[in-house]
């Protein structure tokens, strides 16, 4: 995989091949803005009809992609150097991996990663609280400091922890790799 | 005053604001990233009608879908009829889809108007 190059028609079928092992349903990389995120649902959101039976089972996995993408728009700190996001959503037999992965500035990290740590560490119970407390914390705030109500919210429809890695790119950037589960149920 | 209507998109609903009949309805999905630009001419509809509204207004919430940037939107929505008198919230939720109406309940409990909650097709 090293050394790719888009000159490179290896490229291709070693792509091919990376998604195939991983079961890779569909991934986009690219820049994300308003159009490419409504492009990139609409595509999710057909093949989870395809692979989901309608009704709450769909919904759930389809709320989850669109927190997901959304939350790759609206926290990523994109900049010259790293403009390029990427959404991915696998599948493992009754397991839906919903995957985002975006640079965002190292100071935001701790930040981050105690949010999704306090969410990891509640219940159901736990977990409505904190919705309902952020909730109207953020009608108190202005704009875009959504008070993680995104993270929330893909927590409980997953109803699995969240799983996710911080990897420094350079000295004020890291890349914050995120995935949901979804289990289809029985 | 004008009636509203707007119609449904991917990711925006179907909107009606009735103020002859006090009635307010929004159907289908809302996923707007950008939430101020579709309901910012709708709150502002909302607070005009205020002004004079009818005697009774019932608003119906639709929705199969909503993300949470519409979530907080809702919330500040329906917050701006607190202090009126019969105003009834009609939640509409799938049958089968407990998430919906439980997201309904957490509505009721922050806004302190009726609810009343119903099942859709």
């Amino acid at each position: 995989m090293s050394n790719m190059k888009f000159n490179n028609l290896k490229t291709i079928y070693e792509l091919h091949k990376t998604m195939e092992e991983n079961q890779v349903i569909i991934a986009y990389e690219g820049e994300f803005d308003i159009n490419t995120t409504q492009s990139v649902l609409s595509l999710a959101e057909k093949n989870l009809d395809q692979k989901l039976e309608k009704g709450q089972t769909k919904r759930r996995a389809f709320n989850i992609a669109v927190e997901c993408l959304q939350n790759i728009s609206t926290h990523s700190d994109r900049n010259d150097e790293f403009p390029n996001s990427i959404f991915i959503i696998g599948q493992e037999g009754n397991e839906f991996y919903i995957s985002s992965g975006n640079t965002i500035k190292s100071s935001k990290v701790e930040s981050l990663q105690k949010k999704i740590d306090q969410i990891n560490n509640l219940d159901n119970e736990g977990l409505k609280q904190l919705h309902m407390q952020a909730i109207k914390e953020s009608l108190k705030v202005e704009e875009s400091s959504n008070a993680g109500l995104g993270l929330i919210s893909i927590a409980r429809k997953s109803g699995q922890k969240l799983d996710y890695e911080f990897i420094p790119v350079d000295s004020n950037n890291a890349f914050f790799s995120f995935q949901a589960t979804f289990v289809k149920p029985e | 005053m004008e009636k509203m209507k707007l119609n449904a998109t991917f990711e925006t609903p179907a909107v009606t604001l009735d103020s002859n009949i006090g009635k307010l309805e929004f159907t289908g999905r809302s996923l707007p990233e950008d939430t101020a630009t579709f309901y910012r001419p709708i709150l502002k509809w909302i607070e005009t009608y205020l002004e004079a509204p009818n005697i009774i207004t019932n608003i119906d919430i639709k929705l199969e879908y909503f993300n949470t940037a519409t979530s907080k939107v809702l919330l500040n929505m329906l917050s701006k009829f607190k202090d009126s008198n019969n105003v009834t919230v009609h939640w509409f939720h799938h049958e089968e889809d407990e998430d919906m109406l439980e997201s309904g309940k957490e509505f009721e409990e922050l806004i302190n108007i009726p609810f009343a909650y119903h099942t859709m097709e």
